[in-house]
C-alpha cells in the first residue's frame, strides 16, 4: 500500500482522517474530503481508464462534472454504480473503484488494438463498412456495442432507496459560486423563497481554488453563514440542477448518501426534486477549454484549472515537474501555485511575447518568480503513453499554422493546458435560450434578449470572469428577479470582499489556434488531436465530416459523436464548432450550435423511479368484489389499469384453456357471472343530454325511450371507431353511458372536451360514476331463474325485455338492472352501489349454485362475445377502422344532421372494396387455434413472397363450436366469404382457413344450439 | 328465498378496517363513510358558495367543495343525504357516495412539520406553503386522482375507491420509517 506521494500538506483540514480505498484491486489511502480523483493523484496515479473507441490510455483530466476521461465503476453487489466520474466521487473509507471499458486489465487491454488500426476506423466507419451481407448487421452491432462501451450494468438489484419530491420556490439559483451566492443573499434577505443548489459539498465554486485569499475566504464564510440562517433559503449542496424544462420546471438530483460508506447510509441514496420555480438564476460558472494538440489525451494531461483545483482544494500536486501550456493568462495562476508548492514549472505560451511585459500581469509575476516561459511556442509532441514523461516544444510560425526550428524536449509528468474559458450555458440552452458568439472572448454566451423561460444568467456562465463582476452580476440578477416577482422588500446590496493578493487582472482573450500544429499535417500522421475525449473524436474526424458534406452542426454531431457522451461535450463543443468553422472557412457563429439536452449530468434510473416500483409502479385498481375473486382461485390480469380475473382455477393446476372452456360451456348451458364493475360509467344529465349523445354517437338517441338501452359506436373526427358501449335512458334528461374498461378516462375527457369547447351552448353535464357502481353481469339460459328470487319484480323477457333497464331491489339493495348481454345469452347487468357489490355478488352466487352457475373471467368474456361476432374495440379494431370496415354500417345513421366522424366517413377511400374488413376464419383443421396478430395470406403467397392481406384480431377454441375460430381484418374480406386462405404461424407453418361471417354461433345446427341451451 | 325476506346487507368500504398508520407525530386514518353529492349547474344565484379552490360549511353540517365553475361536491353524514338532495333540488345532482372515500393525514406537531411535509412532497406537486386552511384542490396523489382539502386538523384526501389499496400501500411505505430522514 503506497503512501501518498503528492500531498503538499496544504488545503484539506489539518488532521483530516485517513481513509483506505481500493482501486483496481490495490489498496491506497486518501484523506477525508478527497474525491476519488484527488486521492488517486495523491498516490501518483494518473492512468485510470481506457477511451471509448480506440481504448487509448486515459487519465484524470478535470476536477469536476465536466470530466470526460476518468469514468469508473464504484461499489460492489447491490451498491455497484457504473459510469461515475472519479472527479465527483467523494472518498469514503472502504470505497472500491474499478476502471471500465478494458479487458482483461487496465494496463493490458485486448481492445487496445483498436488504437493500432485507428486509421482504418475513423468517424462513421461502421456506416460504410458493415454493409454486407445485410442480414449480418445485428451480429456486427453486437460486437461493436461490446467493444465500444461504458461500464457494465450491475448484475444485482439495487440495494438502496430513492425518493422523488415536489417543491415550489420563488427563485431557484443554480450554482453557489460568487454570483449565485450574491443572488441568493439578495433574494433571501427580501423574504423570497429561495433554493440555492450546488453540485459540490461546499459553497464558493472556484473561490475554493484560490491559494492566498483571506479576504475572499472570509467573505465566503460570512455569506454562507448568513444564508444558512435565513429560514426562507434552502441551501442544497451535493445537488445538481439536472434538467431545466418549460415553465421553469426543474429537476434537481440530490446525492444524499453517495459519499458515505454503505454501512452508514441511513437515508435514501439520492433524491430527485421536481421544482416549480417562478424565476431561475443561472450561475453555473464556466469550463476551461482544452487545447487541441498532438496526442493531447495522454494520462497526465489536465486542464490547468483542474491542476490548480487539486493543489488548492485537496493539497495534491499532480506532478513534481509540470508544463503549463496555454493561450491565455489564467493558466499562469496554476503555474504560480504549483511553483509555490515546490513543483518545477515551465510555461509554453502560444502567444507572442509582449513587447512591453507588464510586471504586475500574471505572466510578469510568473517571470519574476523564475518560471521559464516559452512564448510563441507549442507542444508538438507528448512523450509517454500511460503517463506523460515529457514534451517536445517548437516555435510557431508567425501565422501559427506551422511549427518551425528545432524542437526542445522538456521533462514533465503533467501538462496543465488551457485554451481559454467557455461559459457553462447548458442550463440556459436547456431552457430554450439562444446563444450568441462573443468574438472578442471567443466563446458562446447567453443571448439575453431571447430567453423563453424566465431566467437570468449571472457570472462566469454569462461571460463575466472577474470576482467583483460576478458578485455584481449575481446581485443585479436578484434585483431584476425580485422586480419580476413584484417583491417590494428593500433590496440590500451585497458587500464586495476587499481585494486579495491574487486579484490580479487576468487577460483572458486567447491566441486562437483551434488545432495546434505538430510535425505532420493533422490527420496524416501518427499523432491524434482530440477535440472530444469521451467519444474519441479528433480534429481529423471533423475535417472528414466537412469533406463528406456533414456540414450541419446536427449532422456533425451525429457523424463524429462529438458532444454525445455522458459529459455532453462540456469541454469539447466549442472546439468542435470552431474546427468545423475553420475547415469551412466560416465565422464560428455561422456554424451554429446544437441545443444542450437534459440531464446536465447523468441521473440514475433509481432516482427517476423513486418509490414507483413493483406494486407502486402503476396503480392496480381493484373492484369491491376483489376479496371474493381472491378466495375463489381467480388468476388476475391487468386490464386498463384494473386488476380483473382472467379465469378461475377450479382446482390447482387447471390450465387456462381448460378453465375457459369449462366456464364458457357452463354459461351456454346454465349461467355464469362476471365482475363488470370496471366498465367506464358516465352520468349524463341536462336538457340537451339526448342531443349531446346524438352528436357523439353514430346512431339516434332522441328516439330512445326512458327505460330503454341502446348500443352506441363512437368515432373520432376521421371516422375511425374509438369506443363503444351501451347507454341507457334513466330519465327524460338523464342517461347512463358505459364505455370500455380501458377507454373510460379517455372517453370521459373527450366528451368533456366536446362539451366545453365545441358545444358550450348545450345544457349537459357529465360526471364519472365508474366507481359508484359495482356491476355484476349474469347471463345464460338459467339467468332468469337465478335472478327472480332476488327481487319482487318480474324479470322474464315479457316484463323485462332485452335492451331495457329497471330500478329494482336486488336482495334488499336498490339497484339499476340492465337487460343486456355481451355473451348472446339472456343477461342482466346488475348495478348496485359499490358498498354492496361484494354482498350482492355473493347472494347471486349462492342463488346460482343450484344451477351450476360459474364465475368467469376476461378470457371467457372474449370467447363468448367472439362466438357472437361482437367486437372489442382496441382488439378487433386498431384506430384505423371505420364502422364499414367492421361490418357495422347498420349503426351509422347517415341521414343525421351531424355526428363526430360523419364528415370523415364521407371520404371515398372508406368505401373502397379492398379495404381491410372484419371477417370470420374457420380453420380446416378444427383443432387449430389461430394466434392473434398472425398474418393472413393468399394460398401459395409465401412461396411467391407475396405480402399478407390481413391479420387475425381474435382467435380462440370454442367447445360449443367444437373448433377453433377467429376474427380477422382481411383486405376485401367480405368478398372473400367461402374462399380458402392461409394463416402464417411463427413456426413457419401455415394453416388453411375458410373465410366466414363473424357470427359463429349461428353456424351451429339448430339442434346443437338447442342442446347447448 | 323469497325476495321479501332480503334485508339490506352490511355495507363494505375499502380501508374501513385499516388501523391508522403512524410515523412520529403524523397519522393517516381512514374516515367513516359519508354521503357525497355532485351538484352541476349555474351557481351564480347560489348565495353561500365556496370560493374557487375552496370549501365551506354548508347546511346541516355539510361541507361544500368547489370543484369547478359549474361543479360542487357536497359531503355530509350518510343519513342526511336525502335532506341535502332536497335542499339542492334546483341543481343537477349525482350521488357519488360510493365513488370517493376519505383519508385524514394529520400531524400533532402542526401542518408545517418536516415529517408531514416530507410525506406530502412525495405524493403531491402542490405548493403547500400557499395551500391554506379552507382550500381544496383536485390533483394527483402519486398516480391517483384525488381531492385534497386543508382543514384545521390536517389534510383531507378524498380518493376514488378503486385506488384505495394503491394509496394505502404508498403511505405505508412512506410511513414505515425505513430510510426516512426529514429534509
Amino acid at each position: 500500500m503506497p503512501e501518498s506521494t503528492n500531498r503538499t500538506g496544504h488545503a484539506l483540514p489539518p488532521g483530516a482522517k485517513t481513509l483506505r480505498f481500493r482501486f483496481n484491486g490495490k489498496t491506497y489511502t486518501g484523506l477525508q474530503g478527497d474525491t476519488l480523483a484527488s486521492a488517486l493523484l495523491a498516490n501518483g496515479i494518473h492512468f485510470v481508464g481506457r477511451s471509448f473507441k480506440y481504448h487509448r490510455p486515459r487519465g484524470i483530466f478535470s476536477a469536476g462534472s465536466e470530466e470526460p476521461n476518468a469514468i469508473v465503476e464504484t461499489g460492489t453487489g447491490g451498491y455497484a454504480a457504473p459510469n461515475v466520474r472519479a472527479t465527483e466521487v467523494e472518498l469514503y473509507d472502504g470505497l472500491e473503484a474499478r476502471s471500465q471499458n478494458c479487458w482483461p486489465s487496465l494496463s493490458f487491454d485486448m481492445l487496445g488494438i483498436n488504437s493500432l488500426i485507428s486509421r482504418f476506423i475513423p468517424a462513421g466507419f461502421y456506416y460504410k463498412t458493415f454493409m454486407w451481407p445485410r442480414s449480418f448487421w445485428l451480429k456486427y452491432e453486437h460486437y461493436i456495442r461490446q467493444s465500444a462501451g461504458m461500464g457494465e450494468c450491475p448484475s444485482q438489484p439495487d440495494a438502496e432507496g430513492y425518493e422523488k419530491h415536489h417543491r415550489h420556490c420563488d427563485v431557484l439559483i443554480a450554482g453557489a459560486g460568487p454570483a449565485g451566492l450574491a443572488a441568493a443573499l439578495v433574494a433571501g434577505r427580501s423574504g423570497a423563497r429561495v433554493i440555492l443548489v450546488d453540485e459540490h459539498p461546499y459553497t464558493g465554486g472556484q473561490l475554493n481554488d484560490r491559494r492566498n485569499s483571506p479576504a475572499t475566504d472570509n467573505w465566503l464564510q460570512q455569506v454562507t453563514t448568513e444564508l444558512a440562517m435565513l429560514p426562507n433559503v434552502s441551501l442544497m449542496l451535493r445537488t445538481t440542477l439536472s434538467g431545466y424544462y418549460d415553465h421553469n420546471f426543474c429537476t434537481l438530483l440530490e446525492k444524499v448518501s453517495d459519499h458515505l460508506p454503505p454501512a452508514e447510509r441511513q437515508d435514501c441514496r439520492q433524491r430527485l426534486w421536481k421544482v416549480r420555480a417562478k424565476q431561475v438564476i443561472i450561475a453555473s460558472g464556466a469550463f476551461e477549454r482544452p487545447l487541441v494538440f498532438a496526442d493531447n489525451d495522454r494520462p497526465g494531461i489536465m486542464l490547468a484549472s483542474a491542476v490548480r483545483n487539486y493543489i488548492n482544494r485537496y493539497g495534491v500536486l499532480p506532478a513534481q515537474q509540470l508544463c503549463v501550456f496555454t493561450n491565455n493568462d489564467s493558466a499562469y495562476q496554476t503555474a504560480l501555485d504549483a511553483q509555490a508548492t515546490g513543483a518545477q514549472v515551465k510555461v509554453i505560451d502560444l502567444r507572442l511575447k509582449p513587447d512591453t511585459p507588464d510586471a504586475n500581469s500574471l505572466p510578469g509575476l510568473a517571470q519574476a518568480a523564475g518560471i521559464q516561459i516559452h512564448w510563441n511556442s507549442a507542444v508538438s509532441a507528448v512523450h509517454g503513453k500511460t503517463q506523460v514523461k515529457g514534451v517536445t516544444v517548437h516555435q510557431l510560425s508567425d501565422d501559427g499554422r506551422n511549427i518551425q526550428g528545432p524542437g526542445i524536449r522538456l521533462d514533465c509528468q503533467c501538462i496543465a493546458a488551457s485554451g481559454g474559458w467557455t461559459p457553462n450555458v447548458s442550463l440556459f440552452s436547456q431552457a430554450r435560450g439562444k446563444l450568441r458568439f462573443d468574438e472578442e472572448q471567443q466563446h458562446f454566451m447567453p443571448d439575453r434578449g431571447v430567453a423563453i423561460n424566465p431566467n437570468i444568467s449571472a457570472g462566469a456562465c454569462n461571460g463575466r470572469f472577474d470576482l467583483a463582476g460576478c458578485i455584481s452580476e449575481g446581485e443585479s440578477a436578484a434585483f431584476l428577479t425580485l422586480d419580476a416577482l413584484k417583491i417590494s422588500a428593500s433590496k440590500q446590496p451585497v458587500t464586495q470582499p476587499p481585494a486579495d493578493p491574487e486579484d490580479q487582472p487576468v487577460h483572458l482573450a486567447p491566441r486562437i489556434l483551434w488545432a495546434v500544429p505538430c510535425d505532420h499535417p493533422i490527420g496524416e500522421g501518427p499523432k491524434k488531436h482530440f477535440h472530444e475525449l469521451q467519444n474519441d473524436s479528433t480534429a481529423a474526424d471533423i475535417a472528414l465530416a466537412a469533406r463528406e458534406g456533414f456540414h450541419s452542426v446536427e449532422h456533425l454531431k451525429r457523424y463524429t459523436t462529438t458532444g454525445m457522451g455522458t459529459d455532453q461535450g462540456k469541454t469539447s463543443n466549442v472546439n468542435a464548432l470552431a474546427l468545423m468553422a475553420e475547415y469551412r472557412r466560416l465565422p464560428i457563429a455561422a456554424v451554429g450550435t446544437t441545443r444542450f439536452r437534459q440531464p446536465y449530468t447523468p441521473v440514475t434510473f433509481g432516482a427517476i423511479a423513486g418509490k414507483d416500483l413493483q406494486n407502486l409502479f402503476a396503480p392496480k385498481r381493484h373492484t369491491a368484489i376483489q376479496p371474493w375473486h381472491d378466495r375463489h382461485g381467480a388468476v388476475m390480469e391487468d386490464a386498463g389499469g384494473w386488476r380483473r380475473p382472467r379465469y378461475y382455477q377450479q382446482y390447482p393446476g387447471e390450465s387456462m384453456h381448460d378453465a375457459v372452456q369449462r366456464e364458457c360451456a357452463q354459461v351456454r348451458k346454465t349461467a355464469g357471472m362476471v365482475d363488470a364493475s370496471t366498465l367506464g360509467k358516465i352520468d349524463i344529465q341536462g336538457k340537451d343530454a339526448a342531443e349531446f349523445l346524438e352528436r357523439i354517437y353514430t346512431n339516434r338517441w332522441h328516439t330512445l325511450a326512458v327505460g330503454q338501452c341502446r348500443y352506441g359506436l363512437m368515432l373520432n373526427e376521421q371516422g375511425m371507431v374509438i369506443d363503444d358501449g351501451v347507454t341507457s335512458r334513466i330519465g327524460e334528461h338523464h342517461f347512463h353511458m358505459t364505455t370500455t374498461t380501458g377507454g373510460a378516462a379517455r372517453v370521459y375527457q373527450l366528451l368533456e372536451d366536446y362539451r366545453q369547447t365545441e358545444w358550450p351552448e348545450l345544457d349537459v353535464y357529465l360526471t364519472s360514476v365508474t366507481e359508484q357502481w359495482s356491476v355484476i353481469s349474469l347471463s345464460g339460459p338459467s339467468a332468469e331463474a337465478i335472478m327472480q328470487p332476488l327481487t319482487s319484480q318480474p324479470v322474464n323477457a315479457a316484463d323485462f325485455p332485452d335492451m331495457s333497464w329497471q330500478a329494482m331491489d336486488i336482495a334488499g339493495v336498490p339497484a339499476r338492472v340492465f337487460r343486456i348481454s355481451f355473451s348472446g345469452e339472456a343477461g342482466y347487468e346488475i348495478n348496485v352501489p359499490t358498498r354492496y357489490g361484494q354482498a350482492i355478488w355473493e347472494k347471486i352466487w349462492q342463488q346460482g349454485q343450484a344451477f351450476g352457475c360459474v364465475a368467469y373471467g376476461t378470457e371467457s368474456i372474449h370467447l363468448l362475445r367472439a362466438e357472437m361476432g361482437f367486437i372489442i374495440v382496441g382488439q378487433d379494431s386498431d384506430g384505423t377502422n371505420t364502422p364499414l370496415d367492421l361490418g357495422m354500417q347498420w349503426i351509422v345513421a347517415s341521414d343525421k344532421a351531424d355526428f363526430v366522424g360523419k364528415r370523415g366517413l364521407q371520404r371515398n377511400v372508406f368505401s373502397q372494396s379492398n379495404r381491410k374488413q372484419l371477417v370470420g376464419l374457420m380453420p380446416e383443421d378444427a383443432s387449430q387455434i389461430l394466434p392473434e396478430g398472425a398474418q393472413v395470406v393468399l394460398p401459395g403467397a409465401i412461396q411467391s413472397n407475396d405480402k399478407g392481406i390481413g391479420h387475425v384480431t381474435s382467435g380462440y377454441f370454442s367447445s360449443t363450436l367444437e373448433s377453433g375460430f377467429a376474427m380477422a381484418m382481411v383486405a376485401g374480406g367480405r368478398q372473400r366469404k367461402g374462399d380458402t386462405l392461409e394463416v402464417m404461424l411463427l413456426s413457419g407453418e401455415t394453416v388453411r382457413v375458410t373465410v366466414t361471417g363473424t357470427r359463429f354461433l349461428d353456424m351451429q345446427p339448430k339442434a346443437a344450439q338447442q342442446e347447448a341451451s | 328465498m323469497n325476495a321479501a325476506e332480503h334485508t339490506l346487507p352490511q355495507a363494505c368500504f375499502p380501508l374501513q378496517d385499516k388501523a391508522p398508520l403512524q410515523y412520529q407525530s403524523v397519522t393517516l386514518q381512514p374516515l367513516p363513510h359519508c354521503g357525497k353529492l355532485i351538484l352541476r349547474g349555474n351557481f351564480s344565484a347560489f348565495a353561500d358558495q365556496p370560493a374557487p379552490r375552496g370549501f365551506i360549511t354548508g347546511p346541516d353540517n355539510s361541507r361544500i367543495y368547489w370543484l369547478g365553475p359549474d361543479e360542487l361536491l357536497v359531503t355530509s353524514a350518510d343519513n342526511s343525504l336525502n335532506v341535502l338532495q332536497q335542499q339542492f333540488a334546483e341543481y343537477i345532482q349525482v350521488d357519488v357516495s360510493d365513488y370517493y372515500q376519505q383519508l385524514l393525514l394529520s400531524d400533532t406537531s402542526g401542518q408545517h412539520s418536516p415529517a408531514l411535509r416530507h410525506l406530502l412532497s412525495q405524493l403531491f406537486h402542490l405548493d403547500f406553503d400557499t395551500f391554506a386552511v379552507g382550500q381544496c384542490q383536485q390533483t394527483q396523489c402519486g398516480q391517483a386522482g384525488v381531492l385534497i382539502a386543508r382543514q384545521e386538523d390536517g389534510y383531507l384526501i378524498q380518493y376514488r375507491v378503486s385506488y384505495g389499496e394503491y394509496l394505502w400501500e404508498y403511505f405505508e411505505q412512506l410511513m414505515s420509517g425505513v430510510g426516512i430522514k426529514f429534509v
